[in-house]
């Protein structure tokens, strides 16, 4: 009984160590787990450490070099406007240009517009004071009035049986010149009025003017001054026909003692015969 | 159904096998026993491992975020700070400017102001216009009617026509045989100063028409210009003046070659009275032989 129950025994213990052998691991389960978890914190510590290195090494110097920038743009920005505020355009400068302005007008105005407006006109006699006073009032709406004050100073031309063709032509275009050339010059005074009215609206509207409107007035002066070169070339032009007659008189002079010349020795020649 | 005989046969011849190999099978089941972990240790190390690692990595993680926050606030924050602080000062001094160019520089009442004295200006020239426009005709004579509208049709085209009308008027050139060759080439030499200085004034006449008219281009564009252009109409037509300056001054020439002619005729005239004196003299002389 006791071999029996020796050998059953054994085959327990046998059976027991064979069960203990065959049984799975627990603890290789176990590692797996443990080894996740500390992935995933590892992963968790590696996204907070590239966080905090692409902080310190890319996103600083970004922000450094953009608080350098506009800096550098803010003391450009500060340059520009004490440029313009100081050196450019200072107020007081504008001011005082407005003020000179003004004591131009104030200093230069009234005398020279009592200049320009001086009386000069000298005749005597009532006809020549009659042509004096149209051919100085500066209006270009009587100039028929010019023509008859100015046949009732110098005469009228000379009927056809009173003077040769050629003198009447000549005594006609003389007159024709003089004529046209007091009219055009009637026109010149009445805008040389109207010149002075546009210099003296240039000229006041530098009370006003701002720096950068300053450029209106000089290029309407300019054109101004293009609009009265134009009119002084005409008054030349005017000037050029009345000496090219004034010349052409001269010649004619020596053609008409030409033909003089000529004629009279035609008659004497046929009076000695 | 085996029964116990059976039963007890096998595990007979079991044993025997066993008991005849017993010595191998103890020492292979000692050699594995000593190989196989303890289960039991293994599940009690499994929890404090789990609690050991999360808390040493939260921890880890807890300190590289602490830092994070530090950077976030020590660094980026003044970072941040210093650049919103300069993009507001760069905000005030472009408002600055801005204000300065708007009120000062360029106030719109300014700009209207100097468009409407453009405007006044132009309405001045245009009343000058009409006043140059006054037709002026005086002759009465056919002869010098037909020169005088040549010469004042303000048209370089009709020039060609100036020699015909002069002739008409001032004779043509005497012959060859009516008056002494030096008083011929005098009485050319004036006749054709004289034509000149006629063409010379239709050609200055029609110039000065096409500058008035390119002015009032100008002054019609500087009306309605920007105040930054205007500078720009300003130029050309600087431009303008001094090409008109040497339109005048080849005008004052022809005068001035005019009066040259002028005198020197004066002075042939002179002249020709000493030769006449002394063609006289010398006839007298032979006749009193």
């Amino acid at each position: 009984m006791s071999v029996i129950l020796t050998k059953v025994l054994v085959l327990a213990l046998v059976g027991i160590l064979m069960i203990g052998m065959v049984a799975p691991q627990p603890v290789y389960a176990q590692g797996g787990l443990l080894s996740g978890i500390t992935g995933i914190l590892n992963g968790l510590n590696g996204a907070a450490a590239a966080l905090q290195n692409f902080i310190n090494n890319v996103m600083r110097p970004i922000l450094e070099s953009m608080r350098t920038a506009s800096s550098a743009i803010q003391n450009i920005l500060g340059a520009l406007r004490n440029f313009f505020e100081q050196i450019v355009w200072p107020i007081a400068e504008i001011n005082r240009i407005r003020g000179l302005v003004q004591q131009l007008i104030a200093q230069f105005s009234g005398i020279l517009n009592g200049l320009y407006s001086l009386n000069v006109s000298s005749a005597q006699l009532p006809n020549p004071r009659q042509l004096e006073t149209i051919i100085r009032n500066k209006n270009p709406g009587d100039l028929a009035s010019l023509r008859s004050a100015f046949v009732q100073t110098y005469g009228a031309l000379p009927a056809a049986t009173e003077a040769h063709p050629e003198e009447r032509n000549l005594m006609d275009v003389d007159d024709a010149m003089a004529i046209d050339h007091l009219m055009m010059l009637k026109m010149a005074d009445a805008g040389a009025d109207q010149t002075v009215a546009a210099a003296s609206a240039i000229a006041s509207h530098g009370l006003v003017v701002a720096p950068g409107t300053a450029a209106y007035s000089t290029a309407a002066a300019h054109i101004a001054t293009l609009q009265s070169n134009a009119h002084i070339q005409k008054m030349i032009a005017s000037a050029l026909r009345q000496e090219a007659a004034r010349l052409g008189h001269a010649t004619m002079s020596s053609k008409r003692n030409a033909a003089f010349t000529r004629e009279s020795r035609s008659k004497a020649t046929e009076l000695s015969r | 159904m085996p029964n116990i005989a059976t039963i007890c046969a096998t595990l007979g011849r079991a044993w025997k096998i066993v008991a005849s190999r017993r010595m191998q099978i103890i020492a292979v089941l000692v050699v594995i026993a000593l190989l196989v972990p303890p289960p039991v240790h293994a599940q009690i190390g499994f929890i404090t491992g789990i609690i050991n690692l999360v808390s040493s990595g939260l921890s880890a993680v807890s300190g590289v975020l602490s830092a994070v926050n530090s950077t976030l606030q020590n660094v980026i924050g003044p970072l941040l700070s210093s650049i919103s602080g300069a993009m507001s000062a760069i905000q005030n001094i472009t408002q600055g400017i801005l204000d300065f160019q708007q009120n000062t520089v360029y106030p719109l009442a300014a700009i209207n102001s100097a468009r409407a004295l453009v405007g006044q200006v132009q309405g001045i020239y245009n009343s000058i216009r009409g006043i140059w426009n006054t037709v002026v005709r005086s002759a009465t004579l056919a002869n010098p009617q037909g020169l005088e509208n040549v010469i004042l049709s303000k048209d370089a085209g009709q020039v060609g026509a100036v020699a015909a009308r002069f002739s008409a008027v001032y004779s043509p050139l005497p012959a060859a045989t009516e008056v002494h060759p030096s008083t011929r080439d005098v009485i050319d030499s004036s006749d054709a100063a004289s034509q000149a200085a006629m063409k010379r004034s239709m050609a200055i006449d029609d110039i000065a028409d096409r500058e008035l008219a390119a002015a009032e281009q100008m002054m019609s564009a500087l009306s309605s210009t920007a105040p930054g252009t205007a500078e720009m109409i300003g130029a050309q037509a600087g431009a303008w003046v001094v090409r008109s300056q040497a339109y005048t001054q080849q005008a004052l020439a022809e005068m001035m070659r005019l009066r040259a002619i002028e005198l020197a005729g004066q002075g042939a005239q002179m002249k020709e009275s000493a030769r006449f004196t002394r063609e006289t003299r010398n006839k007298l002389m032979q006749m009193s032989r």
